[in-house]
């Protein structure tokens, strides 16, 4: 499977839910790729520091492919790679498109926040156009740093729900620290110590509903208990 | 029996294809020098200076002494950095 994670928006959590969906899958046993097709580089700032603390043993492999070497290098690499995650930046950028045209799943984070949520539709829009060539493409969205209390949530779940191009998938994300720390680590948050067992919790629910992993393998792998869909 | 799913064959896109172009065409440009981190080289441009001009550098020059002698070269390099700097601290004094 090919996940793009984008979206138009910056500081959304697109990288710590690339980065976490990557060694998510390596620790399910994966072959996966990790593209870095962000220009700031976050995601391999993150597998530099991986590699330091594991003795170059990261569990995936990393590469840097930008703007429109997206496309083409990564359909030449799809036969070579169980998964390939793609982490492109918040912007409309061409590497973003042209990782859409090959991807299987589009993964979109948006905080509940106005800024955000007014990307909406600038972001279906993009699939609306990729879609022309890719009809095979899935969409999701999810919130990410959620609000503990609030209305706010739930308004925002309730706008996501609204495009069909854009399914919704219903597992948010609290605003979690440990995400942050595990990630000036270099580890996912399924290996953070000391362990976040909601974050772990919200991560793994996320991952059950965009990916065709079911619940039980990741539980199986993982050691945690991810509610069946 | 065949017990295993038939692995879909992926579907292979066109990027020479016109439609196609014209969607990534949409998209902007990363930042060219995330693309190509070398691509801060020196160019060469053409600098036109009146025989004045260059014989007051030259005098100038011939003043500096020990470590603080220098090229005409580089010394056009250094005003045109003090110059940037400067402006460059206008633009933040007016905001």
């Amino acid at each position: 499977m090919i996940y793009t994670v984008g979206g138009t928006k910056g500081g959304s959590g697109k990288t710590t839910f690339s980065v976490n969906l990557a060694v998510t899958l390596s620790h399910i046993g994966h072959d996966v790729l990790l593209d870095d097709a962000d220009d700031q580089g976050t995601a391999t700032d993150f597998t530099d520091m991986r590699s330091e603390s594991r003795g170059g043993d990261v569990g995936y492999t990393a590469v840097q492919l930008l703007g429109k070497a997206v496309g083409p290098q990564v359909q030449k690499l799809a036969s070579k790679y169980q998964d390939i995650v793609i982490d492109v930046g918040g912007r409309d950028t061409n590497a973003q498109r042209m990782a859409l045209l090959v991807s299987d799943v589009f993964v979109c984070p948006f905080k509940p926040r106005s800024y955000d949520m007014w990307t909406i539709e600038k972001v279906v829009e993009v699939i609306g156009e990729v879609k022309t060539i890719n009809q095979d493409l899935q969409s999701y969205a999810f919130l990410n740093m959620t609000d503990p209390r609030g209305s706010d949530n739930a308004e925002a779940a309730e706008q996501l729900a609204e495009f069909g191009e854009l399914l919704y998938a219903d597992a948010p994300i609290g605003h979690r620290k440990a995400f942050a720390n595990a990630g000036a680590y270099g580890q996912g948050i399924i290996e953070y110590k000391p362990k976040d067992a909601k974050a772990i919790a919200e991560f793994l629910a996320l991952v059950s509903k965009v990916t065709d992993l079911k619940a039980s393998v990741i539980n199986q792998i993982t050691g945690n208990s991810v509610p069946a869909a | 029996m065949p017990i295993t799913k038939p692995k879909k064959k992926r579907r292979e896109i066109n990027f020479a294809d016109r439609s196609v172009q014209e969607i990534t065409r949409k998209g902007g440009e990363v930042s060219r020098a995330a693309v190509n981190n070398s691509s801060d080289r020196p160019k060469s441009i053409q600098l036109r200076l009146y025989d004045d001009q260059i014989a007051e550098i030259d005098i100038l020059l011939a003043q500096r002494t020990g470590r603080h002698k220098m090229s005409r070269h580089a010394w056009i390099v250094q005003a045109i950095e003090e110059k940037l700097e400067r402006e460059q601290q206008g633009v933040e004094n007016a905001g």
